[in-house]
């Protein structure tokens, strides 16, 4: 094999243009570039083409290369590394591919084995909602067992509290431009509004047209008080609840 | 039976109106050791006068007295539900068949975590967890020693006293599902 030198491009748009190596080989007769062209298109089996031949070509160019070209020279180096690795990879044996990982199946739901419990809950449920227990308030289905606190009981919480606050000092407060009412006088206010109406009247009757958060709760308050103290009566149409004056 | 209802009846069934007292201002179910810790007598004797006071009750009165949630209480007879019902008004509430399944799941499996319900209906459960959780009928118990330490979830004393048990031990036996210890 003898190299052989001719001009020609293997990377038209690229900087540095490799030398025009000939080579010639019982595998491959043709250019490094064809060749380099060939092997990044995976259009010939390195495998069967010797490159020792290439390699003394390339040394032979090398050394007779003039000190300007050195740009070429490193492009033809480029290219010959390029066929050494690929032909390298050529020959290593090709792994086998890793076995499929089975996927676990989730075992099948097995949620029927307890179709007779959920009957049997649902039938003690229902025997259950037949019961009804003296602390289950006014609504007996919802009976609930008593958070255990042990001996404490509302009374004792209650009274803790109020000597809790007794020994508090009084909050600072702003006072505001709008004069809040004593819930003394808006329960005479109530009073004298469910009396005066003469019929039964709802929550909503009792409130001025617009009317705020505060003020809501003031006479809310007002009206359990007065339901406390006998001053009116309270009963439920539907959904609403009635107020109308008690008779004295 | 009868010999212990005899016993409890001797002394005019002093300890026996007692401890029908005692239930009566019971907010709860009432065990057998605070029963006898009150009325300062052996918990054989309460027992016996339980049992008195059970088969008079049971004779005559609209009252009854049931062992629930791991103690006795004072009930309306069920032939009154429908009166006791017109006067209280309770707000009629069914569980759904979702949320009775993941129950009885718990149940039977507790302790048990999300996971493992989820495993057995094939379906998530969160919602049922929920509601049941809300209802105060399953609790978080505590954290599994498992990657991520799931929640365990168990029944309350509220679900026994919701569906008539008186403890886990009175869940019917159902096939292929082992009971609760």
């Amino acid at each position: 094999m003898k190299p052989q030198v001719e001009r020609e491009s293997l990377t038209p748009g690229g900087v540095a243009v490799p030398p025009p190596l000939k080579i010639e080989s019982s595998a491959f007769t043709g250019s490094l570039a064809t060749l380099f062209h060939l092997a990044r298109e995976g259009r010939v089996d390195l495998s069967g083409i010797p490159l020792s031949p290439v390699c003394h070509a390339y040394l032979e160019y090398v050394f007779g290369v003039a000190p300007d070209r050195v740009d070429e020279a490193g492009a033809a180096l480029l290219a010959l590394a390029y066929l050494v690795e690929r032909k390298a990879w050529s020959l290593l044996p090709i792994a086998d591919p890793p076995p499929e990982q089975e996927i676990p199946e989730l075992p099948a739901p097995t949620a029927h084995e307890f179709a007779l419990a959920v009957d049997s809950l649902d039938t003690g449920f229902r025997e259950r909602a037949q019961l009804f227990f003296r602390a289950g308030g006014v609504e007996g289905a919802d009976y609930e067992i008593p958070i255990e606190i042990g001996h404490l009981t509302t009374n004792h919480l209650a009274r803790a509290l109020e000597r809790l606050l007794s020994k508090a000092m009084p909050t600072t407060v702003e006072p505001t431009a709008k004069k809040r009412p004593s819930l003394a006088e808006v329960m005479a206010k109530v009073l004298q509004r469910i009396q005066s109406a003469g019929k039964r009247l709802g929550f909503v009757d009792l409130m001025p047209e617009e009317y705020t958060r505060l003020d809501a709760v003031f006479v809310f308050l007002a009206v359990l008080e007065l339901l406390r103290i006998g001053r009116i009566k309270a009963g439920v149409a539907g959904e609403e609840i009635w107020l109308a004056a008690k008779e004295s | 039976m009868q010999a212990a209802i005899e016993r409890a009846n001797e002394k005019g069934g002093e300890l026996v109106d007692a401890v029908e007292a005692l239930l009566f201002v019971a907010p709860a179910p009432v065990s057998l050791q605070d029963l006898a810790e009150a009325s300062g007598r052996e918990e054989e004797q309460v027992r016996d006068a339980l049992e008195a006071l059970s088969d008079r009750l049971e004779r005559t009165g609209g009252i009854k007295l049931v062992k629930i949630a791991g103690g006795y209480q004072l009930c309306t007879k069920p032939e009154f539900a429908e009166q006791v019902a017109n006067l209280l008004r309770p707000q009629k509430r069914r569980l759904g068949r979702s949320a009775l399944e993941v129950l009885a799941i718990i149940a039977y499996r507790q302790p048990i975590t999300a996971q493992e319900i989820f495993i057995i209906r094939g379906v998530q459960s969160d919602y049922s967890l929920r509601v049941l959780m809300d209802l105060g009928l399953i609790q978080e118990l505590e954290r599994k020693q498992a990657p991520g330490r799931p929640i365990l979830y168990g029944t309350t004393q509220q679900f026994l006293h919701q569906f008539n048990l008186n403890d886990l031990s009175d869940l019917p036996e159902v096939p292929g599902v082992p009971s609760v210890d």
